[in-house]
């Protein structure tokens, strides 16, 4: 009878719920396992270790590992916008209809037409694209590229939006613990019970690390159980917080950590309101790394054949998951934990062939050990091939005296020692280093704060691990000023930690794989050093040695070693790659959290927003603030139309514009006239209480930086009002000239921008609006409140201002309230206006407005422009210094023939302008040198029927009634225009007093 | 004719999520003030308050309270002023105490005010705001001007609730209200989000 359970599950032990059966899918076939699986596990339970195919060669895959080092079994999971590839088959907890997909074959797993490149593999060694597509050079972006590009990568990604949620998160601790372990659960207790507030991230869904997988005892407890009392210890102190499912993958200045909590991956979609992942930015006062050792493969010929896996692994399997990898096994290695691999499958009555150990000479325990359970040893073993198609079935040896032998197995446990995990130890740029003693680059300096603990440290025992946590978690709390109590190290047995290192079995005639993930072989590194690429660096850029998702976890080592070996250096000469952050890869979806399309970055709204939004406003985004841009009516259908009946109703009538994202200052102190004085080109101390003026602000270097203008409410009060997109900038500029430039002044600045709600009434009937609106809260008549003045006053309850200022040319105001009547505000205006046909218009008409009366803006403060090229050099007071005078003087900048302000009209009227068109004389060739400047505002003007523009033109004002081109080769214009004067309408400014 | 009505900073967007993990009102109709002291005159600037006001303004970012007003301080001799009487009136009446030791700038539609609380605050708070919300390390009267989710803000400690939940004020500038509650409602929602639209007070 089939096993229901799978047929490779066994009938006792293991974390897994076997009340409950989960059903989950693999290329399409229907499988089932249980709660506490990794989808690894699962398969392997259901006898499935065919799971992918290689990445160049396409050759079958099994799964090599249990952890999150996994170079092969990679897959995709789930299905259309959640599709997710790539994703670690041994690190995906199963879940009810989980499905799940393998890559990188065609039509079919086991029928893959791409594992004809394993043929062809002589020509795909190392460095074939960088000798093959060399020439002709002229085929490289055509031809070669494209064609590259569509046979790399693996997986293919969903293409459509991601339906979950990411977000970020903060936290902060004493004690940062990396992983939970017999290392890590210990120095846990140890600063946890001393009161420290503590954060242990562990990456897999159980707490307790190898002490789930191994056969072992602590405190006369199983590890497991141990680890089970200590979670639960901790959990149950206020001062520490337990994250499963979250891997530390980066460490950075100051203590800051990056980790990321897959908080809903092992489920089918998230539970509602939670993310799929968090990313946690962590800031600790010291941390332990606790993050264990990575087992190392050996290279040998046909090792990457299914079947074929870590010997830990296999140990994982039996004892966590209650899963036989195999009906038959073999195990090689080259050190004595492995043979605890063979003690756990005798154990779980599976029949172990052979241990072959390629040291001469093995322990006597050990062998003893064997002997008892009925294993037969074979030192000086080396294994030199595998044979099976699809799934190991044989392997072929060489015994100690060099005789050739075979074995009929389906599982070989390999292992070549063990790789301390120190890569958090290396993020800050500190080398790794390496030691002959326990065979293992073990960290150098560590990271300012961080203890390295256990196996990452290279103390690969049980006890040592224990011994480390327990004094780590002390220290740390102690010298944070915690009482740490003297804390008892746990016993656990001693072990046998033997090993004399294999790389690579020389004799290996077959391929043999360094790195599975990237199909690098032992030919490859050979070919590398051969060829000059013999530094680690440049071996792994030649062969892609360590590249893609697993970072050479399971490969680097044996590749640097291979290297060393070739090149008859040390592995310590040789040394090893540096890593950096993630350690395992992160979704960007988790570094962007809620901040995803529109959300990308704050919005600011004005206080009439809401209304804006209800009158049919179309908005645009001007910095962080949305605007209206215009306000179409029902059948409007061309903005044009729109934006020129906009401009003709305020000019004929009156029209309403929210000006409420221009930066407001509020510039207070006794030293506030002599500051404006100071950071304006003209004069502002002249300025009486109740009046307006227009302001030019430089920067240090001469160049215009914005402007606008200030009103006088007090003698020790002004209002600066700025540019929408410069006001953070002209606010950083006056607080770096009063801090730092001026400090004896009596200058106090804050920004209002945020205070006040302002529309600006314009037109001729503004006035007319205004008292309607006012009811005599305070009187517009142009007796009390001339050009250029302006008002405080209370109105319905609320302290208003009035300014009577214009940009549209027209007898305009600004009515200011605070932002929280801004809403009702607006609805008052127009409600106000609906007896005078008043019409909201938005920025650009706006901007129409302002061209027509030849207003600078941000087209001609762009950054390149003094004021003299602007028609605004007499503003430059000549009596008093101001920042920017004196660089304004340079040479550059006052040369005669500098491009200035002039209007522009085409010749034929019927023409549109361009801006961004240059000027050229009439014949000129269109070269730089010709170059006479360029068109930089233009509109369609509806008071005139015809195209205006804005440019700056070399000798500019002393060429009216000349003809240029205007020439656009970006979109094919080349038109003739007259230069005119800049001020378009009312030249006079007769409009401006209604 | 009447008087205006004042809108909230959040007018219109959805509110809550079932539970009471997290709550949060918005504190409206404060009266709300940056205030400077002018070059020399902190000194003066600190008696008048003690006197009229029973409070100390604070050197530090911190929240004190005093009679019918309380004080954040921002930065070196500034401090955020709030009190429950937005009126002209106040407005008036608080230049004309600090006369000319202050510069003072109405800030009463400037900014935005929140009040959160609720068990799951500091969780549903720390997915923004990136300093250390933590009883040992911000504690009641402590203020820090910072980010929340790309949003300058200033947040304080009030006292805890009678529950022992922590309260906390937040202020930002209130044309950013909806971006702020757009995180925040998100950020809240596994926790329960309340919405509680209580009067203010101090």
């Amino acid at each position: 009878m089939v096993n229901p359970a799978g047929p490779h599950r066994l009938a006792t032990g293991g974390q897994i719920d076997r009340t409950t059966r989960l059903r989950f899918f693999f290329d399409g076939v229907s499988y089932s396992g249980f709660p506490g699986d990794t989808l690894a596990a699962a398969l392997l339970a259901n006898g499935v270790r065919l799971v992918g195919r290689s990445f160049k060669y396409h050759r079958p895959r099994g799964i090599l590992t249990a952890g999150s080092e996994e170079p092969n079994a990679l897959v995709e999971l789930r299905r259309n916008a959640r599709r997710e590839p790539n994703t670690r088959a041994t690190t995906i907890e199963l879940f009810d209809w989980l499905e799940a997909r393998s890559q990188n074959r065609w039509p079919s797993l086991k029928v893959d037409v791409g594992a004809l490149s394993s043929v062809l593999s002589p020509l795909f060694v190392a460095g074939f694209y960088y000798k093959t597509f060399m020439w002709p050079a002229s085929f490289w972006e055509k031809v070669y590229e494209p064609a590259i590009r569509r046979a790399a990568g693996l997986g293919r990604a969903s293409g459509e939006a991601d339906p979950d949620g990411y977000e970020k998160t903060h936290a902060f601790c004493d004690l940062l613990v990396v992983g939970s372990g017999a290392a890590g659960l210990a120095a846990a207790l140890a600063a946890g019970r001393a009161g420290a507030r503590v954060i242990l991230c562990e990456e897999d869904f159980v707490f307790g690390g190898r002490l789930n997988a191994d056969t072992c005892e602590v405190d006369s407890l199983a590890g497991a159980t141990w680890a089970e009392q200590a979670v639960a210890e901790l959990q149950a102190l206020s001062n520490v917080r337990m994250l499963l499912r979250t891997t530390v993958f980066g460490v950075y200045d100051g203590g800051t950590y990056g980790a990321v909590e897959r908080v809903s991956d092992h489920l089918l979609v998230p539970a509602p309101h939670q993310p799929r992942q968090r990313l946690w930015k962590i800031v600790a006062r010291r941390s332990v790394l606790a993050a264990g050792a990575i087992e190392r493969p050996i290279v040998f010929g046909g090792n990457d054949r299914p079947g074929v896996m870590l010997a830990s692994a296999v140990r994982t399997y039996l004892n966590r998951f209650a899963v036989a990898p195999g009906r038959r096994a073999a195990v090689f290695a080259s050190c004595d934990d492995a043979w605890s691999t063979a003690f756990d499958l005798a154990r779980h009555r599976i029949e172990v062939a052979a241990i072959l150990d390629a040291r001469p000479q093995v322990d006597r325990a050990l062998a003893d050990r064997a002997k008892e359970l009925g294993i037969a040893v074979i030192a000086g073993a080396q294994v030199i091939d595998t044979r099976g198609g699809h799934e190991l079935k044989t392997i072929v040896f060489r015994n100690g005296s060099n005789r050739t032998g075979e074995l009929e197995v389906d599982l070989l446990a390999v292992s070549g020692g063990w790789n301390a995990n120190l890569a958090l130890a290396t993020h800050l740029g500190n080398r790794p280093e390496w030691s002959d003693k326990v065979a293992s680059f073990i960290p150098g300096k560590a990271p300012p704060g961080m203890a390295v603990v256990g196996a990452a440290a290279g103390h690969f025992t049980l006890s040592s691990a224990l011994r480390d946590g327990i004094m780590a978690g002390t220290q740390a709390a102690e010298t944070m000023g915690f009482a740490a109590k003297a804390m008892a190290v746990p016993q656990a047995h001693e072990e046998f930690d033997g090993v004399t290192p294999l790389s690579h079995v020389a004799a290996s005639r077959s391929k043999s794989f360094v790195d599975f993930q990237n199909d690098v072989t032992s030919d490859d590194v050979a070919l590398a050093a051969r060829e000059g690429f013999r530094s680690v660096e440049l071996l792994k850029r030649y062969t892609t040695l360590g590249m893609a998702t697993d970072q050479g976890k399971t490969s680097n080592l044996n590749g640097h070693a291979m290297m060393a070996e070739l090149t008859g250096k040390a592995i310590s000469d040789v040394g090893t790659t540096m890593l950096r952050p993630p350690y395992t890869p992160v979704a960007i979806a988790a570094f962007a959290g809620h901040h995803r399309g529109k959300e990308f970055r704050p919005t600011r709204l004005t206080a009439g927003h809401g209304w804006a939004n209800e009158s049919g406003a179309t908005f645009v985004e001007a910095g962080q603030w949305l605007r209206a841009q215009w306000f179409a009516q029902p059948g409007e259908t061309d903005w044009l139309a729109t934006v020129s009946r906009e401009v003709r109703e305020t000019r004929e009538r009156v029209g309403v514009c929210d000006v409420s994202t221009l930066g407001k200052i509020d510039v207070q102190g006794s030293d506030a006239g002599v500051f404006l004085d100071r950071v304006y080109a003209n004069t502002f101390s002249t300025l009486p209480v109740g009046k307006v003026r227009y302001g030019l602000m430089l920067r240090e270097d001469g160049i215009v930086m914005d402007d606008g203008t200030s009103a006088r409410f007090a003698p020790d009060h002004y209002m600066m009002s700025t540019t929408t997109a410069n006001a953070s900038k002209v606010m950083q500029h006056l607080e770096h000239a009063r801090q730092v430039l001026w400090p004896e002044l009596d200058v106090q600045l804050a920004s209002v921008t945020e205070q006040w709600s302002q529309y600006s009434i314009a037109g001729p009937r503004s006035r007319n609006l205004l008292a309607r609106l006012l009811c005599g809260a305070y009187d517009v008549s142009d007796a009390t409140l001339p050009y250029l003045g302006c008002a405080e006053f209370t109105w319905r309850g609320v302290s208003a201002r009035i300014y009577r200022v214009s940009f549209s040319g027209e007898l305009a105001y600004e009515l200011a309230v605070p932002a929280t009547f801004g809403d009702a505000a607006i609805r008052a205006i127009m409600d106000a206006g609906a007896g005078y046909g008043a019409v909201p218009y938005g920025t650009e008409a706006l901007g129409v407005m302002r061209i027509e009366k030849g207003h600078v803006a941000g087209n001609e403060l762009n950054g390149t422009t003094t004021a003299a090229d602007l028609g605004l050099g007499r503003m430059m007071s000549q009596k008093k210094d101001f920042i920017g005078r004196v660089l304004a003087q340079r040479p550059g900048l006052t040369a005669a023939d500098r491009p200035a302000l002039v209007g522009i009209r085409p010749v034929d009227r019927g023409e549109r302008l361009r801006a961004g068109a240059h000027f050229l004389a009439p014949g000129a060739a269109a070269t730089m040198k010709h170059d006479e400047g360029y068109v930089t505002s233009v509109a369609f003007s509806p008071m005139l029927g015809h195209w205006i523009g804005l440019g700056l033109l070399k000798h500019g004002p002393s060429r009216y009634g000349q003809h240029v081109r205007a020439y656009d080769p970006v979109r094919n214009g080349d038109i003739l225009v007259e230069v005119v004067p800049p001020v378009f309408l009312d030249p006079e400014g007769k409009n401006l007093h209604g | 004719m009447a008087e205006l009505s004042p809108t909230s900073a959040l007018s219109s967007v959805p509110r809550g999520a079932p539970g009471g993990g997290v709550t949060i009102m918005e504190r409206r109709g404060l009266a709300l003030m940056t205030m400077q002291a002018r070059r020399g005159q902190e000194h003066a600037l600190r008696s008048r308050i003690a006197q009229s006001c029973q409070a100390d303004l604070p050197e530090r970012p911190a929240f004190v309270t005093g009679r019918d007003i309380a004080f954040v301080g921002l930065g070196p001799q500034t401090w955020f002023v709030m009190s429950e009487a937005d009126t002209p009136a106040f407005h008036a009446s608080f230049r004309s105490l600090v006369g000319g030791t202050a510069s003072i700038s109405d800030q009463s539609g400037g900014y935005a005010v929140f009040r959160v609380g609720g068990r799951a605050t500091r969780e549903a708070l720390a997915k923004g705001f990136p300093i250390d919300l933590d009883g040992r390390a911000f504690n009641s009267g402590d203020a820090a001007t910072t980010i929340v989710s790309h949003i300058g803000a200033t947040i304080w400690r009030r006292e805890d609730a009678p529950d022992g939940s922590a309260c906390f004020e937040i202020s930002l500038f209130r044309s950013l209200a909806r971006s702020f509650w757009h995180w925040f409602s998100e950020s809240a929602a596994e926790y329960g989000l309340t919405w509680q639209d209580l009067p203010a007070d101090l």
